[in-house]
Formats: structure tokens, C-alpha cells, sequence
């Protein structure tokens, strides 16, 4: 497997794991972005691999970008709140953390935040959207 | 990478006054402009109108998967429309300084939103169309030839800030 598909499928269960990201979106974390999802349920959080990636050592290691969605239906009592408290448990469960996964396997050195927001509504009126940035280096 | 004797080398610069920190300041200004210029083109392809977009079955629509109809290499490369894109483009820098026993020294290029508003849905996507990261891929086309600038400018100052 490659180390673009482990970081994907670990930071997917990862997110997955979580008891109030699972009271949202329960196991709707799309390993691929919403707009290549065949009708996608929301609440959700999408993973997609930015262009960038690259090998930088021997060991194999390799730094990847990766874009971590979150989707709320705008009709729910309060969507932007929903979508902090989905921001937060993203950035304790992401930012600044070693994930190692020995049944993958899987070494990620570090996951850092690079970039966040904005607050966005979707065209078609009826999401919010909030996007996240992270940079892992991973082997 | 640590750096042995981190401190010192960092006194060292330090005591040797503005020279270096002017001379990353004047390489990080170089590379500014390089990526600029670089999202500037990415930003501005021309080599199709909105009517043969609309029959090529609107490359960038969910239909078409992850990655859009492979109609740019690479893929997240925008089309000019009315020019806004472009004229949001910002960048700069912010000047070096040495903190804590490292240097820093940063330059940025980014889409004002104020000026393009529709400059987030085109680089994070939307719930019908795929994310063109510009930004992140112009970052990478050049951050080799940026690194090799970086490189041949501070190599010219023939000072040893060695802390041993």
C-alpha cells in the first residue's frame, strides 16, 4: 500500500475513533473529496490528498499535504457551531501528533496544521464547509 | 535537522550585525517573486472559453471524479474568466530575525478573498466540484529552484558563524 493511502486510512480511523466526531458524523469520513463522493450523507469530514508529495529520505520517508473537510447541513439549529466543535476535535486528534500504526504499517512523524478556514457556504446553499490543512511526514 | 551548538551560531549572526539578516531578507524577497509569478500563471490559462468547458461536459464537475477531466497538467490549473482571480493575488514578507536559537524568515503569496470571493470555493472545492489546491501546487513546482536561491545567497556570505 501506499504511504498517500496509509496516512488516508489512519487518519481516517483516527478521526473515526473519537466518541464526538462520531456523534456527528458516526463512520461518514470520506477517504476522498466530497465532490467525487456518490451521494454523500451530512453531517461528514472528507480526506484528499493535495498535490506535493514527495520522498525526502532514504528511510523512505515522504511529506504529504492533505485536506480534511467538514460538511454540516446548514438546516440543522446551529450549523457553525457544530462545525467548531467538529474543528476542535480535529486539530486535538491531527495537529501536532505522532501517529504510528504498527498493522498498517505505518510511521508519521508529525502531523502539523499549515492552514485553515474560511467559513464557507456551500453554492448549492444547503452546507457549510470548513477546510484544514495538514502537513505529514510520513513513512 | 538539530543543529549542534544552535545558541551560539544564533549569537554569532547576531553579533555580526544586520548584514545577514538583510541578505535572507533580499533572498526571501527573490523568492516571493518567483512563486508569484508562478500562481500567477497557474491562475491564468486561456485555452478555453466558458462555452467549450460547458462541451467538454465541465472538466471540474463531480462526475468526473477526484481530479476533474484531465484537461490541465496538472490538474488544478484555473482558467481566466474575468480576471478577479488574478487581481487578488498578494504576497510579501516578513522580515528575518533570530529567536530562540533559530533563524526565521518567511514569504507568502495568497488570494484575497475581499478582492475574489470566490477564490476559496475554487482552491478548497465545493460539494459539486473538486478542489484546485493552486496555491499548495505552485508552492511545490518551484520550492526546489526557491531552496537552490536560498542556497546560492547565503553561500556568497563567506562569514563562519561555526559554534565550536
Amino acid at each position: 500500500m501506499a504511504v498517500e493511502q496509509k496516512v488516508i486510512e489512519k487518519i481516517r480511523s483516527v478521526l473515526i475513533a473519537d466518541s464526538t466526531i462520531d456523534g456527528y458524523v458516526k463512520t461518514r469520513v470520506y477517504g476522498s473529496h466530497i465532490s467525487s463522493v456518490k451521494e454523500p450523507v451530512h453531517p461528514s469530514i472528507s480526506l484528499h490528498l493535495l498535490p506535493g508529495s514527495r520522498k525526502f529520505s532514504e528511510r523512505g520517508f515522504a511529506i504529504l499535504n492533505i485536506q480534511v473537510d467538514i460538511w454540516v447541513l446548514n438546516t440543522v439549529p446551529d450549523p457553525q457551531g457544530d462545525v467548531f466543535i467538529l474543528v476542535d476535535r480535529v486539530r486535538a486528534l491531527l495537529d501536532r501528533q505522532k501517529l504510528v500504526d504498527s498493522t498498517i504499517p505505518l510511521k508519521v512523524g508529525m502531523s502539523v496544521e499549515t492552514n485553515s478556514g474560511q467559513m464557507m457556504t456551500d453554492p448549492d446553499k444547503s452546507l457549510v464547509h470548513y477546510p484544514l490543512i495538514y502537513q505529514v511526514v510520513a513513512a | 535537522m538539530p543543529v549542534i551548538g544552535a545558541p551560539i551560531v544564533a549569537r554569532n549572526i547576531l553579533r555580526y550585525g544586520g548584514g545577514f539578516l538583510k541578505t535572507v531578507d533580499l533572498a526571501m524577497k527573490e523568492v516571493r517573486f518567483l512563486l508569484e509569478a508562478q500562481v500567477r500563471r497557474n491562475i491564468s490559462r486561456k485555452d478555453y472559453s466558458l462555452e467549450e468547458l460547458a462541451e467538454l461536459d465541465h472538466p471540474f464537475a463531480k462526475r468526473h471524479g477526484e481530479r476533474g477531466k484531465p484537461i490541465y497538467d496538472p490538474y488544478w490549473m484555473v482558467h481566466t474568466r474575468t480576471g478577479k482571480l488574478k487581481s487578488s493575488v498578494k504576497s510579501g514578507t516578513e522580515k528575518a530575525l533570530v529567536s530562540g536559537g533559530a533563524l526565521m524568515a518567511s514569504a507568502f503569496v495568497q488570494l484575497d478573498a475581499t478582492v475574489a470571493s470566490h477564490a476559496a470555493y475554487v482552491v478548497y472545492g465545493t460539494s459539486r466540484m473538486i478542489p484546485r489546491p493552486v496555491l499548495t501546487g505552485s508552492l511545490d513546482q518551484v520550492s526546489g529552484e526557491a531552496l537552490g536561491l536560498l542556497k546560492t545567497k547565503l553561500k556568497a556570505l563567506t562569514i563562519n558563524f561555526r559554534a565550536g
